[in-house]
């Protein structure tokens, strides 16, 4: 069921305006974004779609600050993060954003619950309070009995659900999350996007996901489209349904 | 987050033996080659760690062991009316020529001893009794390159400087650096074999009494005599010095050492360099959940230090366990003070410190965008 009423319920979490985002120089100068303006709200799941090189993993590389644009504002929950200086911007992440990859990311040598920990080990947490900490998410996301195990010895599904972990622990107002289900098969990625799902539903926390999956579009709340560098438009999806999360 | 580098470096079982192999080679070469040169160094002064003597004194202008200025008899009364000295004994060393009965012949060294006391007279007798030095034309030989003139045993007779002379005893010495074999005399037959020397004492071998200490003796016998006093070990260094600057020994081996200092910080740079290029992703994705650089940099100055300690431990353990199972007179002059285990430790840490600095410039360069990059 998709519309286009703008849900207006929450702030707005993410806003970017007249981004512009191109690599190289001379001719090999590849222009990527273009003027890119784009509102995300709290409490939303919000999925970037479009073909391959359209420029999406760029746009959520700036909008997670990892990325500086050319030209154009990026806002993070009123910060104009455009302006922080790196050193700053990697506070503001720690403190504000979650990560989750394709690959995952996971480190293979340290145990499951440790990998969860990594966020508030480097906010500067004791190490005994953070593994406590992640121990509990592990057995949010259903992975109680794995916190002393290693990523190798998980499914791939499995390693997600310690990404996803990781990527909450900080309590995040703003998750990130290229393409967390194309190392999966299907059944396991709707799985994921389930959980990724149940994340969105604080009323203070705003979710990217960046697919190519289209089977999962239903998670939705806004759906971005984008092709060759452009917004080509953004829908709106009214599911109806309660916002309170576990997480 | 510095456990969570420990155990990245720890996890990979390979890579870390990698890591700690290479600087455990490093550092093995380096004690090695620091070993031989103590070794060597060590031998030149084995004369005069013989002779057990605290105080050591020689005409001003001697400058070590091998290099002296013959002193009258007469000085070591001198030295003795000092107040302070318990005793005072003249020591000889002198260049003679020996040939055997059945020919053969060769360059010796003979050291003479005090008559009474025999002061300076190294113990280690594997054959022959000690006061059978003080028959007529006695000597005592030290074992080991007597082969030159002709592998005299006891009872045997040979010729020195044109005298007869007896070999009644043998000894067991430590390996000295100087090639010349060395016979053992009394000073009453130094001035026999060497008629013509008016200066036969070489060093004046002296003890403090027990209410003065060596160092105060020392500077008040080169105060009252013009002569000049040393302590032991400072007249071993004097020895050791003479050596180091006229074999080149000190320029050759510090040109290995050299060699092997650039390979160790090469190879271990390399490893851990390597080792940081590995983790890249891991790297970004600490900078991408927003690390400061900080505590990026001491991860991996906790990485290497750790290397470097572990390797450093690793290599000087052995190369000091080789060292012990040298047997001690044997050919290799083999010797590892602590004092080169610190050097060598120093060393390591210089070239972790660099290869922890050129791995930090590569790690805080990562770009936190390629964690999203496949
Ligand atoms: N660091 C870079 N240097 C040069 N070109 C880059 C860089 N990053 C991205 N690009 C180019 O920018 C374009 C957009 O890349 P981006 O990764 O944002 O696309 P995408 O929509 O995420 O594609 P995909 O679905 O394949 O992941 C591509 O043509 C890509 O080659
Ligand atoms: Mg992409």
């Amino acid at each position: 069921m998709m519309t286009t009423i703008p849900t207006t319920a929450h702030p707005i979490a993410v806003s970017t305006n007249g981004l512009n985002k191109s690599f190289g120089d001379g001719e090999n100068r590849l222009h990527v974004l273009h003027d890119i303006n784009l509102n995300l709200r709290s409490g939303s799941m919000n999925y970037i779609v479009g073909p391959s090189g359209c420029g999406k993993t760029t746009l959520i590389s700036i909008m997670a600050g990892i990325l500086t644009a050319e030209s154009g504002e990026t806002t993070l929950f009123g910060t104009p993060i455009h302006k922080l200086k790196s050193s700053q911007k990697a506070k503001f992440r720690r403190d504000n954003i979650g990560f989750i990859f394709q690959q995952f990311n996971l480190v293979a040598t340290i145990t499951n619950a440790e990998n969860v920990a990594v966020p508030l080990l480097i906010q500067g947490k004791p190490h005994g309070k953070a593994i406590e900490q992640a121990k509990l998410l592990l057995e949010q996301v259903g992975l109680g009995d794995k916190v002393n195990g290693f990523p190798r010895d998980l499914s791939g599904g499995q390693q997600q659900r310690v990404a996803i972990a990781r990527a909450l622990i900080n309590n995040p107002r703003l998750v990130v999350c290229d393409e967390p289900t194309s190392a999966l098969d299907g059944k396991t990625g709707a799985q994921i996007l389930e959980l990724l799902t149940v994340v969105a539903r604080d009323p203070n926390r705003c979710v990217v996901v960046v697919t190519h999956d289209n089977r999962i579009y239903k998670y939705a709340d806004q759906l971005v489209e984008m092709e060759d560098g452009r917004i080509k438009s953004i829908q709106q999806v009214d599911h109806s349904r309660p916002t309170d999360s576990q997480f | 987050m510095y456990q969570i580098a420990l155990k990245m470096l720890f996890g990979d079982k390979a890579k870390f033996l990698t890591l700690v192999v290479g600087l455990t080679f490093s550092v093995m070469l380096l004690t090695q080659q620091g070993s031989i040169f103590c070794g060597l160094m060590l031998r030149t002064a084995s004369n005069i760690f013989e002779t057990g003597a605290p105080i050591w004194v020689v005409d001003p202008k001697a400058t070590s062991f091998n290099d002296v200025v013959d002193m009258k008899l007469s000085e070591v009364l001198r030295v003795r009316s000092v107040e302070g000295v318990k005793w005072a004994v003249p020591l000889a060393l002198h260049a003679a020529t020996a040939q055997s009965d059945k020919g053969d012949t060769g360059a010796v060294q003979i050291i003479g001893v005090d008559d009474q006391t025999l002061i300076g007279l190294p113990t280690g007798m594997t054959k022959g009794r000690y006061e059978d030095i003080n028959q007529p034309g006695a000597v005592i030989i030290a074992k080991g390159r007597s082969e030159r003139y002709g592998s005299p045993q006891v009872g045997d007779f040979f010729e020195l400087n044109d005298q007869r002379v007896k070999v009644v005893g043998m000894l067991e010495t430590q390996k000295s650096f100087s090639p010349f074999p060395i016979m053992y005399t009394t000073m009453n037959k130094v001035q026999q074999l060497f008629p013509e020397k008016k200066r036969p004492v070489s060093f004046i071998l002296v003890k403090n009494e027990s209410t003065i200490s060596p160092e105060k003796l020392i500077e008040r016998i080169t105060a009252q005599t013009g002569l000049h006093a040393y302590g032991l070990w400072d007249f071993v260094f004097l020895t050791m010095q003479f050596w180091a600057a006229n074999t080149g020994i000190p320029i050759n081996l510090g040109i290995n050492v050299l060699m092997v200092l650039i390979i160790g910080t090469v190879i271990s740079a390399q490893t851990l360099y390597a080792f940081m290029l590995e983790n890249t992703r891991q790297f970004g994705t600490f900078k991408a959940i927003g690390i400061e650089n900080k505590t990026l940099a001491g991860m991996v100055l906790v990485q290497s230090a750790v290397v470097g300690i572990i390797g450093h431990g690793i290599g000087s353990g052995l190369i000091s366990t080789l060292g012990l199972l040298n047997p001690p007179n044997s050919q290799l002059a083999f010797y590892t003070p602590p004092q080169l285990i610190g050097i060598t430790f120093v060393l390591v840490c210089g070239f972790c410190l660099l290869a922890a600095v050129l791995s930090i410039i590569k790690v805080l360069r990562i770009d936190p965008a390629i964690v999203f990059r496949g």
